[in-house]
């Protein structure tokens, strides 16, 4: 039984690596080996050349810097607004149930058929093509505001409403019965919900590519550098894309792993 | 400190009365524990006068101020809760200072008022411990420090000995009470155990259905419940209660034909039929020519508890539960209740027949 289970945990973790070595092997190496017949599964020159490529020739900065705006703007403005949504929530079942379908039928949309009349929208409103992404970081908003709601909901409900109905008794507002008891113990979801919204609009490829043309973020990036023939290029350009990702998830770790709930009541 | 008076207060939820026309004066410094089952509306009680739920009608008054309309933290009433809800991210002085950190209160102050209550609750060695690595019993003293510490005008307690082990929970009660008594605190608390209601209470309320039942002292609630449900809610075992029929100035019960005595009769007057209400433990054993009301116990029921026994007897077509005092090795075969042990009641709705 045992060692079944260690086949398929084997087999899961290949699946997951087996590309992320190759797209890591890509970047460090020449393009030329990149296409090399048969294909090689460990290196045999490393260079940085890509990388020295995409600085020179590609201009990354501009790239990067797209997307880390709009990732950081989309994490503000979701938990913004999903934070008091989902406090709410917790605490009134029939906002919640409002909420909930609401929710739901938003995320019928498959994303592409949202990011069509979204682009025309963004066109007349002048949002379109945006030097600072403030169209996709609306869009990527949207996207993710599902995703922060439900998990700061499970937050906000396990804290127990005596904990709020407590300190209003003793002489909180209810926004300051909020900020000082709930919000702090909601934490560990507060830091979950961050790390998914930030990689929802950090490697949201759709609207990425319909609403942004000549200033691009990095996952339409990847896709161009792609098309146009240069897979050591793209793979540099992901390779990239995996330092704030494993960044994010470093930082958060100890707060999701952290038991405040302890010791409220009996 | 202060009186709190609640006039006609009522709650509902959608058709459901959870509370209606509780009318009630707390004197100040006096401790009222309110009994019932659950459901009753105690808890509701306390939701109310701490502003967690609107009224549906009626006044609460603390001090000769109106509070119904005032928010939670603007009624100078403090609650313990059932569940204690200590602020866990908290350390034990951070809780206790809690309510004075929102009142503004100057940090050299809030640390000396806390250290004061912390002291007067035995929890002084705890307070830089958050509430994860308390004990049950520590945790219910510090949910009473900080419900303490800002020396409210009224204090409401909820159930806040029903978390803890039945071995810590008498001598916290005792707890309660002393710290009480000594802060002249008002003082209302709610609880479903007849015991903690008894004995800590300067007068209790029975509450059931959403209304007052009785309100009394302890001992006159037990003496002379005013209707069948306090007579079997208040009371271990509760008091045994059945049918009799009035006739010719005698109580008929099955076979047995008591003389009524002429006091008694004028409260019996217009009555055929009555609730009779005897305590378990107004039988003693009794001679064949015993007066008074006979029962016969089944020697193969019978309970030994130590200090006292309990058995099944018969009295007529009616059950009844005896309370016999020491260990009864030779259950007696007939054991009576003298005439004025006997506890009479409305056949019809319950109430109480006479004083």
């Amino acid at each position: 039984m045992r060692r079944i289970a260690l086949l398929v945990v084997l087999a899961v973790a290949a699946a997951d690596l087996l590309p992320l070595g190759l797209v890591l092997k890509q970047a460090f190496t020449p393009e030329r080996e990149s296409f090399a017949w048969p294909p090689t599964w460990l290196p045999r020159t490393l260079t940085l050349e890509n990388v020295r490529t995409l600085r020179e020739a590609v201009e990354i900065e501009g790239g990067l810097g797209l997307s880390a705006l709009v990732a950081a703007l989309t994490v503000a403005a979701t938990l913004a607004i999903a934070l008091p949504a989902a406090w709410v929530a917790a605490r009134r079942p029939a906002v919640d149930r409002g909420l909930d379908r609401a929710l739901v039928f938003a995320r019928l949309f498959p994303t592409i058929a949202l990011a069509i009349p979204l682009a025309a929208l963004s066109i007349r409103v002048g949002l379109y093509n945006s030097p600072l992404g403030t169209g996709l970081w609306l869009a990527h908003t949207l996207l993710a505001l599902p995703v922060a709601f439900l998990v700061l909901r499970g937050g906000f409900r396990s804290v127990p409403a005596e904990l709020e109905e407590a300190a209003r008794l003793d002489g909180a507002s209810t926004a300051g019965a909020f900020w000082r008891v709930s919000l702090p113990l909601v934490r560990p979801s507060l830091a979950a919900a961050s790390m998914l919204v930030f990689l929802v609009s950090w490697d949201e490829f759709g609207f990425s590519l319909l609403l942004q043309v000549t200033n691009r973020p990095l996952p339409p990036l990847v896709y161009y550098l792609t098309a146009f023939g240069h897979p050591g290029l793209a793979s540099a350009v992901a390779a990239l894309m995996l330092v704030p990702a494993v960044g994010v998830l470093l930082v958060l770790e100890p707060a999701l792993r952290a038991g405040v709930f302890a010791g409220s009541g009996r | 400190m202060a009186r709190a008076e609640f006039e006609r207060v009522s709650k509902r939820f959608g058709d459901v009365v959870a509370l209606a026309d509780f009318t009630l004066a707390v004197e100040d410094g006096e401790l009222v524990t309110v009994l019932g089952p659950s459901g009753c509306g105690k808890s509701t009680l306390l939701r109310l006068t701490a502003g967690l739920e609107p009224l549906s009608g009626g006044t609460i008054r603390v001090g000769g101020r109106s509070i119904e309309r005032l928010a939670p933290h603007e009624r100078d009433v403090a609650m313990v809760f059932q569940s204690y809800a200590l602020y866990p991210h908290m350390t034990v002085r951070g809780n206790i200072e809690f309510p004075l950190r929102m009142r503004g209160a100057a940090r050299e102050d809030r640390r000396r008022r806390a250290e004061e209550v912390a002291a007067l609750v035995e929890v002084a060695a705890l307070l830089d411990r958050r509430p994860a690595e308390l004990s049950g019993g520590q945790r219910q003293r510090v949910a009473l420090a900080r419900a303490l510490v800002r020396h409210p005008a009224l204090f409401l307690l909820d159930e806040p000995l029903s978390n803890v082990d039945a071995p810590l929970r008498a001598a916290l009660r005792q707890h309660v009470r002393e710290l009480q008594r000594r802060l002249e605190v008002t003082t209302l608390y709610v609880t479903h155990e007849q015991a903690e209601a008894m004995t800590l209470g300067d007068r209790m309320v029975v509450l059931d259905g959403g209304r007052i039942q009785q309100v009394d002292a302890p001992g006159a609630v037990y003496e002379r419940p005013a209707n069948t449900f306090v007579a079997g809610f208040v009371g271990t075992p509760p008091m045994n209660l059945f049918g009799a029929e009035v006739a010719d100035g005698a109580l008929r019960v099955g076979e047995q034909r008591l003389d009524v005595p002429p006091p008694v009769r004028e409260r019996l007057s217009g009555s055929r039929r009555v609730v009779v209400g005897v305590r378990p433990e107004a039988f003693t054993a009794a001679r064949e020519d015993a007066d008074g009301l006979v029962a016969r116990p089944d020697p193969t029921r019978r309970e030994l508890l130590g200090a006292e026994t309990i058995v099944c007897a018969r009295v007529g077509e009616h059950e009844v539960t005896v309370r016999l005092p020491g260990s009864v090795d030779e259950v007696p075969t007939r054991v009576a209740a003298p005439f004025g042990a006997l506890h009479f009641f409305a056949a019809d709705g319950g109430a109480r027949l006479g004083p």
